[in-house]
Formats: structure tokens, sequence, C-alpha cells
């Protein structure tokens, strides 16, 4: 039966709810709310409620896992759920060492393959793929091979974001002005992606606890997770490691975020140390990648 | 006295009509004893929803001897015509097992009571029926007598051997010397679509009460003497006998095309009968008679007058004279070509539409005047216009026409950007030189991007690709507009390659829908067998494992099926539907264990898709498997099976849908099987596989 409308009416997340409610978010997104996340929670899908018309959030929690439309309700409740803030050339120490040190290293690695590929896991509206496509090129080491940045991210809209490679000047406040005046160019809604550069930039959308999506990435030189797996349990960011370390090439890096560490979630990666930072490299010999034997 | 009994004769005694129809529905819970009276009281109520209740409700009582017999009585009320009535209704709806008791009382009923009989045993297909029913055609009443042969146009719901039964019993009919018996012999013999030589039908053709079923016959022979009869009664001063060759003709016309020799004889004799243009024309223009309608525009045809043509052209968007309208413009060639523009040019945009798609099957290599009609069409307001001249050009259009063409490739209206899609890649495959230089400025950023992508697939079809093509399908993947992404990924199909598989493969990971399914499409045509397979395994979304399941079996009959297997046994019913669909469509011998097992499928859904699957190949383990399905839990499946199993003609069959019959109690069930039994698979194939001539028999009912 309809509620009758007024704020009386909007439920309130009860600790018993809030606990089915986080494990099951947890298990199908990986994206985790810790003990004090219960109002951040119940703030971020209450308008879920409402827009179902239901009652309460046992209710909705019945709803994800057994109506014939939750999936279609997965999708909206993830785009509630994801943090999606970030800027072009965010890190810059990271981004140097990529450049100076890690691209000259994996340019002798794919070389006889004439193609690089790089990914950008939880890449939300697609800053980090083209601030990794502009430094490639910028590289000059690449020319005569073929260029793909891959970004992938759970939510739909940042997708369909990243795609459109339009950007306020917020995004620029770390970026070199004079790799804005020639990646970008200005227009009425914003500044624009330049089509080069596009055309190097692949976007999909994918749950990284998904390995079956990840397989479609095919195998990758460098992988960029950067600030997500803080927002991910530990059994989930177990589980993307072991993707990340399936999907890389022998040799091939991962860039974790400033505070995130392997520590405690695998040993299969090696330490790489760089001048200004440290990345995690998939052993040229590695026992877990089947092509190694 | 039971509870039931007490509620169910307390509700009778209502004076609401609802509570007594509530009565009679639960009449199955009173005790045999006294079921009989009540149903007998409920089935001479005055309230007809009473009575039509009851009378179904008695085919759900399981004393049904008694029932019957009750039922049987009643055949002798004389004053309450609506018991009669609904007597008559509840044995038809009891079946088969009334047969002996009605058969029984023809020997001792009345001359009333033995029509009703009749009317019973018609009502039932049952081979047992019809054999009563013909030595009902000797009875001693003339009206019993009528009855028996009406009835008897329902034969073939009891089989052909019946069917051979009553067409040479209604035969022996004919020559009596009662009008009306042999009136109602002719009209079953028409039912029952018997073809019988024309000296059969001939010496009626000048009574003026049967001569139109010695019409209707004369269609289906090619006798000389017949053809001349249909001709001359389409300017018969009696509109029934007009109408009754007009559709004689137009029908024959119509049902076998190839018949090139019915159809100049008859024309040669149509045009020679004075007056026969304007009766047919009459009954061309007339519209509340649809079936005369449609044969009248045929047979008008035969007269190539294109003062006609406006009269098939307001039926070219009616789908039930669509058709025939077509057929008969067919008749004029290129000659109806001006006159149909003419006349279109005035009407409604589906009518301008339609004659657009018409006019190039009637004029084979376009001249340029009406090259530039179709083009002008393309300036049409109606979306539905400038779809069908896009059509039209994909095939009659020249180099010029592909700039043109292009501007609406990305129009608003899908029909419309569906169709320049289409005529554009055409257009591009035979003209490519001139394709790539109109659009090689066109940026795979810009709004035209689909458009370019489009070109330079149809370019790759014929070998014509270039070395940036590749660069600019990788840029329209990254495009915003989802229809540039997806006309990437179909030219990227055809270009081929590694680097394009790899670009595919992550499309799979797109957010729309729509560039998922082209990715996988686009795997199909590349062989990517391992990504499909993997897509099947790893997808929740049944719509693209179905596509991922279609796409594989294009190139990997093994791997479908290994992938789909198993799904079958999937609880979501999308899925396994999909999956058994897939298997099915494969139709190979060595699956068909797998179809078996998804009739055990707990969703009705997957067992109807196995049902039907299994159906187009019916060998014996098929029709067992199906007859089990016939006692499924549920209705709809039930139903499916009566209606697959109905159009298998063995005998054994036949009789396990009578069995059914005697126990179902669904309405919906008890309709299906009962149309199921008036199936005659055979009869149906043989009219449409041959024409009347070429099947002809002298002997009359051999075939």
């Amino acid at each position: 039966m309809p509620k009758p409308p007024g704020p009386w009416s909007e439920p309130s997340l009860k600790p018993e709810e809030y606990r089915l409610l986080r494990d099951l978010i947890s298990a199908r997104t990986g994206i985790l709310f810790g003990p004090d996340a219960r109002f951040s929670l119940e703030r971020r899908l209450r308008e879920r409620i409402a827009a179902l018309n239901l009652s309460s959030f046992a209710e909705y929690h019945h709803y994800l896992r057994f109506h014939p439309l939750s999936n279609a309700e997965w999708e909206e409740a993830t785009e509630l759920l994801t943090t999606n803030e970030t800027y072009l050339f965010r890190e810059s120490y990271q981004l140097r060492a990529f450049k100076e040190e890690i691209l000259p290293m994996l340019a002798t690695l794919a070389r006889p393959r004439r193609r690089l590929t790089v990914w950008s896991a939880g890449c939300s509206t697609g800053e980090e793929v083209y601030t990794l496509a502009i430094l490639i090129l910028e590289s000059g080491l690449f020319q005569t091979s073929q260029i793909r940045v891959y970004g992938s991210d759970i939510s739909k809209r940042c997708v369909a974001a990243a795609r459109r490679g339009v950007y306020g000047a917020a995004a620029f406040r770390a970026t070199p002005p004079e790799l804005k005046r020639q990646y970008f160019t200005e227009q009425p809604d914003g500044f624009h992606v330049i089509d080069r550069v596009r055309g190097m930039c692949h976007f999909g959308q994918m749950n990284l606890l998904n390995d079956d999506k990840a397989k479609l990435l095919g195998r990758q030189d460098a992988i960029f997770c950067r600030n997500v797996l803080i927002y991910i349990d530990a059994p989930a960011r177990k589980k993307i490691i072991d993707v990340f370390l399936e999907r890389l090439y022998p040799g091939g890096v991962l860039f974790l975020g400033h505070s995130e560490s392997l520590l405690n979630v695998s040993t299969a990666f090696e330490l790489l140390h760089l001048k200004e930072d440290l990345v995690y490299r998939k052993p040229v010999m590695s026992l877990r990648d089947p092509s190694n034997g | 006295m039971s509870d039931a009994v007490t509620a169910v004769s307390w509700l009778l005694k209502q004076a609401e009509p609802e509570a007594r129809r509530l009565a009679a529905q639960q009449m199955v819970k009173v005790p045999a004893r006294q079921v009989c009276d009540l149903l007998i009281l409920a089935l001479a109520d005055e309230d007809w929803r009473v009575r039509k209740e009851a009378a179904v409700v008695a085919s759900s009582i399981e004393a049904r001897d008694e029932v019957t017999a009750a039922l049987i009585a009643a055949l002798d009320e004389k004053v309450n015509v609506g018991l009669r009535n609904a007597a008559v209704e509840a044995l038809v709806a009891i079946g088969s097992s009334a047969v002996p008791a009605t058969v029984n009382a023809l020997q001792r009923l009345d001359a009333d009571g033995r029509k009703l009989a009749v009317e019973i045993l018609g009502g039932i297909p049952d081979d047992r029926s019809v054999l009563a029913l013909t030595l009902a055609l000797a009875d001693d009443d003339a009206n019993v007598r009528s009855a028996a042969a009406e009835a008897l146009g329902s034969a073939d719901r009891a089989g052909d051997e019946a069917r051979s039964i009553a067409v040479n019993a209604l035969v022996l009919v004919l020559s009596s010397d009662e009008v009306f018996l042999k009136l109602a012999a002719l009209d079953a013999l028409t039912r029952l679509g018997a073809d019988l030589p024309w000296k059969t039908f001939e010496p009626f053709i000048r009574d003026p009460v049967l001569r139109r079923y010695a019409i209707s016959a004369a269609a289906r022979s090619d006798d000389v003497d017949a053809l001349d009869a249909l001709a001359l009664a389409t300017a018969d001063p009696s509109r029934t006998i007009v109408r009754e060759a007009v559709v004689a003709i137009g029908e024959r016309l119509f049902g076998y095309p190839s018949d090139l020799a019915f159809k100049n004889e008859i024309e040669r004799r149509v045009r020679a009968v004075p007056m026969a243009h304007e009766r047919v024309r009459a009954f061309a223009k007339q519209s509340d008679d649809h079936r005369a309608r449609a044969a009248a525009f045929l047979v008008l045809g035969l007269f190539g007058d294109t003062v006609d043509i406006p009269i098939f052209v307001e039926a070219l968007i009616d789908d039930e004279l669509l058709q025939h309208a077509e057929r008969a413009l067919q008749c004029f060639g290129s000659e109806a070509v001006g006159p149909l523009l003419a006349v279109a040019r005035g009407e409604e945009p589906a009518v301008r539409a339609s004659v657009l798609s018409l006019v190039p099957t009637l004029q084979p290599g376009p001249t340029p005047e009406l090259h530039d009609t179709i083009v002008a069409a393309l300036s049409d307001d109606s979306p539905e216009v400038v779809a069908a001249a896009l059509r039209v050009l994909a095939s009659s259009g020249n180099a010029r026409d592909i700039a043109k063409i292009a501007t609406f490739a990305t129009h608003a209206d899908l029909r419309v950007a569906a169709a320049a899609g289409a005529a554009l890649s055409s257009l591009a495959t035979r003209h490519a030189k001139e394709a790539r230089k109109a659009f090689e400025g066109v940026g795979a950023s810009s709004p035209e991007a689909s458009i370019a992508c489009l070109v330079i697939g149809a370019l790759a079809r014929v070998g014509a690709v270039q070395d940036d093509d590749l660069a600019v399908l990788d840029l329209a993947l990254a495009h915003g507009d989802a229809r540039a992404r997806r006309a990437a990924l179909d030219a990227l199909a055809v270009v081929g390659g590694d680097a394009a598989a790899d670009a595919i493969t992550f499309a799979l990971a797109d957010e729309e829908r729509d560039v998922q399914l082209a990715a996988i499409r686009a795997l199909g045509v590349l062989g990517r067998t391992e990504v499909l397979t993997s897509v099947v395994a790893g997808e929740r979304d049944p719509g693209l494992i179905a596509a991922a399941l279609r796409a594989l079996s294009v190139r990997d009959p093994d791997a479908t099926f290994e992938a789909a297997r198993p799904l079958v046994s999937s609880p979501d019913p999308s899925i396994a539907s999909a999956a058994v669909e897939a298997i099915g469509r494969l139709g190979a011998a060595r699956h068909r264990d797998v179809l078996f097992e998804a009739l055990a499928h707990k969703d009705p859904e997957v067992v109807k898709v196995a049902l039907s699957e299994i159906s187009s190949q019916l060998d014996a383990r098929a029709l067992t498997h199906l007859g089990k399905c016939l006692d499924h839990e549920s209705w709809e499946v039930r139903r499916l099976a009566c209606e697959l199993l109905g159009s298998h003609a063995r005998d054994g069959v036949q009789s396990m849908l009578h069995a059914r019959l005697e126990r179902e109690k669904d309405p919906l069930v008890r309709e299906a099987l009962t149309m199921a039994l008036s199936i005659r698979p055979s009869a149906l194939s043989s009219h449409a596989a041959a024409s009347p001539s070429s099947v002809a028999s002298p002997g009359g009912e051999a075939r």
C-alpha cells in the first residue's frame, strides 16, 4: 500500500538491516562499509527506497537479492555508492616515475610485441586514462607501437562521462599548462581531449570482482588502481589483486595509491624501488602465471 | 444428506442467478447418487449463465455414465428448450464417452430427439459418431436426414478415414430428390474440401438453390465446361452467385500462383463475358466482405484495365488485403507504375510508402523518371515514405545518390536511419571509389562518425580497405554516441585481424547493451569462439547469452552445444530458455536428449521452449515425450503439447489426445484438445502442395 508522503515516512536503516545490506554490497561490488558507515549508507540509498516505493531497507535488501529487475537496481545503487572525485595528472610523483622509469622499462619489454597496453582500473570519469595516454605520447618511446589505454569503472555514468573526454577547469588543477594546450581544445562545454589521445583510450563498465570481464582486456603492461582498494574489504581486495596478477605480462607493473599496499594481501608481486616511489611488479618467472609453465 | 448436497440445493433455490451459477460450479463436489438431479435442475435453469456453467461442469463430474444417461433422457424434454440445448452442449463437452449412449438413443428417440442426438454426434470428433451419422442420412425424418448431412461436414475432425467415409456417404445423397438434403450435403462436401469430378456437380449448375455449390466446385476443376460455367457466373444476375464465382476464381488464383494454365484459361473466358468486369469491380470496391473483396482483386487484375488501379491502392495498407492487391497489380506489370504513383500522391503516408516499395517489383530496370520520383520521395514529410524510398534506392540507386542518402543515416527516426544505413552500405559496395571520396573528410569524432564507419565496413567487404581505416574505427570506438561505436564494431568485424579482435572483445565491457550486442555479433563474424564461450559462461544477462549462443552456433555447433548444455538446467528461466533454443537450433539428432531433459525444468516457459524445439522433428521418441507433457501440471504446457501433437496425423497421437480429452478439466486445454483433434495435416498439406489440376483424380475421392 502506498505510504503517505512526508518526512515522517522516511525509513531508517536499522543495525540488523545495515549488516545485511553491507555484506550483500560487499559481496557483489567489493565496496567496503565499516562499522561507522551505517548513516552514510542510509543517506546514499534512501532515495532508492523512495524511488521503488519500498517501506524499509529490509525490503530493499530483498529487492536487490531476488527481484527480476535487480540487475538494473544494482546499477542504480552502485552509482550512489561510489566516490568519483578525481582530476588530471593526480599524484605527480607517481606519474613522473611512470614516465621516466617505468615506460623505458616497458618499452624494452613490449618492443617485440609492438604494442603497449595499460589499464586504469576504477578510472572514474577518465582523468587518469587520458593522463596516462598523454604521458605515453610525451615519452616518445612507442611511436611504432600500437598503444591502448583501457579504463574501467563499475559506474555506467562514469564510463559514459569518461568516453566523452570533456572536463571543466577544476580537473586541470595539477595539469602542466603546456600539456593542457597541446592535448585539449577549449569549447563552450569544457576542455575536450584531442582525437589523437581519444583514439588510444577505450572505456568499459566493469566490476573488478568479475574476473570473466577482466579477461576481456587481454594482457597488460601496466595496471593503475589508485585509491580504489581503500574502499574495498580484504577478501575482495585479494581477489582483485589476483585478477591483476593474472592480467599482467611477466615484468608488468602495478601502481596503487600512496596509502595502499599489498601487505597481507599478496606475496606474488615483487617490490620495485623507484627514485620517488615504489611499485609492484609481476615477476618475470611467476609461478602463478600459466604462460610461464 | 451431505453438506455439499445441502449447500448446492440451497444455492439452486436462490433468486439471484449468480448464486445458482455458483451452485452449478460446485456440483463436482456432490456425491454421484444425488448429482444427476441437481445437474438437470441447473441445466433447466431460466438463466443462460447457470445453464452454461452446468453444461461445462457436466464433463467434470466423475459419475459420467449416470450423468450421460440423465442428459440423454433430457433430450425428450418438450417444453423447456433451454434444458434440451444445454443437455446437447453438456454431452458434446463430455465427448467420446457419450457417443455409445447417444447412438443407442437414436433408436428410441422421437424425430426431435434424434435431430438433437445427430447434433451431439456432429459435435464429437469420433469415428463412431461419423458412422452413426452416415446411417442417419437414411432416417425416416427429413429434418434428421438434413441435420446428419450437415453434421457430417465436420467429420474431418475425427481423422482422414472418417472424412473419407463421410464424403462417400454424402456423394450418394446427391442423387436424392430432397432439395434440402442435397443442399446440406453439398455444403458439407464443400466444408470437407472434397475434390470430386465436375460431373458430380454439373447437374446442379442450373438449380437456383444448389448452383452456388456447383460454382464453388467448378473452381476446383480444369474441366472446360466447369471453367465456362465459372466465367459465366461472374456476370450472373444473382449477387450470391457472382460472389461465389469471384471467391472461387480469386482463391484459386491466389492459392496456386504458378498455375498459369488456369490463369490464362479463366482470363480469356471472363474477359469474354459481357458485364463480368462491372460485376467484379463492384465486389472489389465494396468493403464489408473482406473475403470476397480480396478474391475480387485477383479477378479484376485479369481484366488488366488501368482504370481499376485506384481500387487496389487503398488496399495496400490493409493487412488482410495487401497481398491480394499486390498480386493483382503484378498482372499489370510496368503499365501500373505511372497510374500507381499518380494515385498515391494524394494518399496517406502508409499508402505512399507501400506504393514506393511495390513499384520496383513492377518495373525491372528503373527508368530515369522513376529514379527521380524515388529520390524526390526522400523529401517527403513522412519518415515512413522516406524509409521506403531509401529501401528502393538500396537496390536501384547510383553513385550520385550516396551523399544524399548519407544525410539520413543519423536520422532521429530509427526506421529511416536503418534504411539509410542499409542503402549506403549497399551503394558503397557497388561504387567503392565514389563512396570513399564522399566520406574522406569525415572525422571519427564527428557526429557523422557512424556513417564513415558504415562506409568503411562496406568498402572492407569488397576488399577496398586502406591502412588508416583501422585508426578511424579505433577512434570511433571512443565516440560518445553508441551508434558510432556500434558501426565501428560492425566495420571492424569485416576488417578483421588481431587488433580488431582485441578492440571488439573489450567492447563487451561497453556500458551500452546495444554496443555489447554488436560486439557479440562482430565476434561471431570473426569466429572468436573462445571469447563467445566465455561470454556464455560468465554473463548474467539472458539477452547477451542468447546472442552469444546465436553467434557461436554459426561458427562452431559443437562449442555451442558444450556452452549451452550446462545452462539448460539454470534456475533462471530466461537463461535456460536461451540455452534450449540454441541447442534446438543446432538441429542435431545427437543433442535431442538434452532437449528431452529440459522438459523436466521447473519453469513452464522453459518446458514450452523445449517442446517447440522438439516438435521440429516429431519422431517416435519426440511423440512419446510430447505425450507425457499432456499430463504436465501446468495447463500452458498441456495446451502447447496438444497443439503440437494435433499437427501430427498418427493414429496413436489421435488416441492419446482423445484419452486426455476424457480426463482434462481445464477449459483452455480442452479447447486446444478439440482443436488438435480437428486439425488434419495431411489434408492441409495436399492443398498447399499442388494445384487442383495437378492432382485431379478421375475416380473422385481418391486423393
